[in-house]
């Protein structure tokens, strides 16, 4: 697959107090960037559950307008937050 | 979350909270516990007494007063027991909750004051324990109820039982995240208890980004627990997120109609039940049932219950309803319609109201005084609205004595039972109100009267039957409002005071004379003097001497007054009667060379001419007169405080009474009637001996409130002395 953008980097605390602002800013990324959105998670060192539910959301929300999440890297942290719920298989890395 | 002050003081507030709210669990606690002696299988009763253990072992968890949490969690667990019949009540389990109960007191005293006593901590462990020990037997024999398990079971007993598969059907509200319950927590917790299975998550109300509030939570999910824990382990688990989370625990064994049940409640919309539906005929939960009967059918309504009772599920709102949570809903509507106010804000606003009353009394008066007649009416409309805002306002602080009198049924309970009597109380008129100021300083004298009542009143259970009474001693607690006051009696059916004995005593006291004629009225009376006890026995319970003094002192400090009637193997009533509020109340008003004076309107038997005696030595502070064959005591007010009166005219003789005798007091003029707000004196003026406090007239000028016990106490040593004297300057006037 080729590398049109690098992937996009959440940064590693991804928790309800940085939440509304990773959804700005991934709505900001949605508005700008057309296609497949590709996100690196390997530097993720704090998952909550807001987060994951974020993760739903622009799963969805990609899903509806027919694009996909590719995930290129996953942190223990956030591996372990998806496979408490037994979402392992939404988001497993793509790369 | 960082922590700042006003964070803190929240937190702060709310532990105060918890406090107040943990002391009212602890009530019902108690009286559900005393309930439960004589009606065993009252389950509403034994839900609510579960209910207050829950309530204070989950707010304790909240501000982590682990101590509270963890001895707490003990007694909820037998608590679950008992309602669900694995444990059957007796007198050895309820003597054990009750001390529990005082433990948990204890523990919460130590959250109070801040300290922590290693005694306390022992007790702690010495009834956990025994707590425990009581849910060890039922194990065995517990196939009929797997809910049941004893907490802690021991490993050889895990082994033998196996873990079984428990559903949970989790449901988090929007506002969990913000909360700070994390869902994720609770899932790896679980992981502690047995080894979560079929974990499914539902996140198809997870909206899109754009639409998603990002500190909402949408996440709903099912999964199985492998666990040898029992129901109440697995609940505890989500202790603190019953708010936020809609929980459902359904056990191995669940019936169809349990999952039925869970799919109804749990489902808002039919493609989400049929995908429920379908996820759990997946991971093997028995659905294979016929659709759930309607809710009146028992079998369901039972199931339903199961599946709500253990967390006290609060409505969301979605699925049926069962009686029980009809209940409930009752119950917390019936709570609304109480809100706390600080006493302080309350006491301002009748200090308020009370200056109302002054000033539109003052309003009245300067109206009259111009002449106005409009005015006049118009200060007259006030004037009577002002009465109803003061007896409005009045009435906020009063609070029925009900409860002041249902924390006696415990001690009933424990000091009969430490005496080896059978005494049975009886409460009527709980629901008379009285000022709460009172109501909290009343209980103490009356914890004396109850329990002189125990020990020395009602005879053991031999005795009463050899004297042919029944062999059940009554106690009774009774209160009434009677003409502006409340009267309040404590009587027991017991063998009544002893003339005989009495006298005995107060002679070898040295409080009589040998040979001093003594009606049975006082006779009766003299038990309230200071250092009087006549039991033999000096016990744990009373008869160290120091009790009805104390209470007669505690009831004239508000006011009241004292009144003992006994009758010989019949028993005994003493009889409280105190004023309905300390803030208000009914004076005669006169006046001692032109100061005006207050003298409680209930303590006025009449107003009569100045007598003979007084005119003929007219110097004396205080002297004797007769009245209709009774020789009592006078007092010149004018001279007491300190100055003849300038009065050339006619006098006045005001007799007033106390619990024990009648006086005579000698004012310039009478002035009538006059509602009086009370004022306490300043400081400096706290040593004055006779005045209880001021008040302002509608005039403007202050008046004294005067203490007539204190008063009459005076006049009656004064005059002592000079009683023979006067005797004899009587006897001499007659020759």
């Amino acid at each position: 697959m080729a590398d049109a953008l690098p992937a996009l980097d959440l940064g590693p605390e991804l928790t309800i107090v940085r939440s509304a602002a990773l959804r700005e800013r991934l709505l900001a990324h949605l508005g700008q960037h057309a296609g497949a959105l590709r996100l690196d998670l390997s530097s993720a060192s704090d998952v909550d559950s807001a987060s994951v539910q974020l993760l739903l959301a622009l799963r969805r929300s990609l899903a509806e307008r027919g694009e996909a999440l590719h995930i290129t890297g996953l942190s223990r942290a956030a591996g372990d937050a998806l496979a408490v719920y037994g979402l392992q298989a939404l988001f497993a890395p793509a790369d | 979350m960082p922590m700042n002050d006003d964070d803190a003081e929240i937190i702060a507030a709310a532990r105060e909270g918890f406090l107040e709210e943990a002391g009212d669990m602890l009530r019902q606690f108690e009286q559900a516990l005393l309930v439960m002696e004589t009606s065993p299988q009252d389950t509403e009763n034994l839900n609510a007494a579960f209910r207050a253990a829950h309530t204070i072992k989950g707010t304790a968890g909240l501000f982590g007063f682990d101590a509270v949490v963890a001895f707490t969690h003990n007694v909820e667990s037998v608590m679950d027991a008992l309602r669900e019949g694995t444990l059957a009540p007796s007198d050895t389990l309820s003597a054990l909750l009750l001390q529990s109960r005082d433990q948990m007191e204890h523990l919460l005293g130590e959250v109070t004051t801040g300290t922590s006593d290693p005694s306390v901590a022992a007790d702690s462990q010495r009834l956990g324990a025994a707590l425990a020990a009581l849910l060890q037997p039922t194990a065995g024999a517990s196939a009929t109820s797997p809910g049941a398990l004893p907490a802690q079971a021991s490993d050889g007993q895990a082994a033998e039982a196996g873990p079984g598969r428990w559903h949970l059907c989790l449901r988090f509200g929007p506002d969990a995240l913000r909360s700070g319950l994390d869902p994720l927590a609770f899932i790896r917790y679980l992981g502690h208890l047995g080894q979560v299975v079929d974990m499914h998550t539902w996140h198809e109300r997870v909206p899109p980004l754009a639409e998603l509030d990002a500190e909402g939570c949408h996440l709903g999910m099912d999964l199985g627990l492998l666990t040898t824990a029992d129901r109440a382990t697995i609940a505890a688990v989500f202790e603190f997120a019953e708010d936020d989370c809609d929980i459902h625990i359904l056990a191995p064994d669940a019936s169809a109609a349990e999952f039925q049940a869970l799919l109804d409640s749990v489902n808002a919309t039919p493609a989400e039940r049929e995908a429920h539906a379908a996820l759990l005929q997946a991971v093997g939960c028995a659905l294979h049932a016929p659709p759930a009967p309607p809710p009146a059918v028992t079998a369901v309504t039972a199931a339903d219950e199961q599946v709500i009772t253990p967390l006290e599920r609060r409505d969301n709102g979605t699925g049926g309803g069962t009686d029980r949570r009809a209940a409930e809903a009752g119950r917390r509507s019936n709570d609304a319609k109480f809100i706390r106010v600080r006493a302080d804000k309350l006491d301002k606003l009748i200090d308020l109201i009370g200056e109302l009353v002054i000033a539109s009394s003052g309003a009245q008066l300067a109206a009259q005084q111009e002449g106005a007649p409009r005015v006049a009416e118009a200060t007259l409309r006030i004037h009577d609205l002002v009465q109803e805002a003061r007896d409005g306002a009045l009435g906020l602080r009063m609070v029925p004595i009900g409860e002041t009198f249902q924390r006696f049924q415990r001690v009933v309970r424990d000091v009969s039972k430490a005496l080896g009597k059978d005494v049975a109380l009886q409460i009527t008129g709980g629901d008379t109100e009285m000022d709460k100021s009172m109501v909290e300083t009343i209980a103490d004298p009356l914890m004396h009267l109850v329990r002189n009542s125990l020990d020395h009143g009602v005879e053991p259970a031999a005795e009463r039957l050899a004297q042919g009474k029944p062999g059940q001693g009554q106690l009774a607690l009774h209160a009434y409002h009677e003409s502006g006051s409340i009267v309040i009696e404590v009587s027991d059916d017991g063998r009544g005071l002893d003339r005989g004995r009495i006298l005995r005593k107060a002679i070898e006291r040295g409080l009589i004379g040998a040979d001093q004629p003594l009606s049975d009225n006082e006779v009766h009376q003299l038990i309230c003097h200071p250092g009087f006890s006549t039991a033999e026995q000096v016990t744990d319970i009373s008869g160290r001497g120091v009790g009805m003094d104390v209470v007669k002192r505690n009831i004239e400090a508000l006011r009241g007054q004292m009144h003992l009637v006994s009758e010989a193997g019949r028993g005994t009533t003493t009889q409280i009667r105190l004023p309905l509020t300390l803030a208000i109340i009914d004076g005669f008003l006169c006046e001692v060379n032109g100061v005006h004076y207050v003298v409680p309107l209930e303590a006025v038997v009449e107003c009569i001419e100045t007598p003979g005696e007084f005119h003929a030595e007219p110097g004396r502070i205080s002297g004797y007169f007769h009245l209709r064959g009774e020789m009592l005591p006078y007092l010149d007010l004018a001279r007491y405080f300190g100055q003849a009166s300038g009065q050339d005219g006619r006098r006045s003789l005001l007799l007033v009474r106390t619990s024990t005798s009648k006086v005579g007091l000698i004012v310039d003029r009478l002035q009538g009637e006059h509602q009086t707000v009370i004022k306490p004196l300043a400081p400096m003026f706290r040593d004055v001996q006779g005045i209880a406090g001021s008040t302002i007239l509608g005039s403007g000028e202050v008046a004294l409130i005067l203490d007539v016990p204190a008063l009459v106490d005076q006049c009656i040593r004064t005059s002592l002395g000079s009683r023979l004297r006067s005797a004899a300057a009587l006897l001499t006037s007659r020759d």
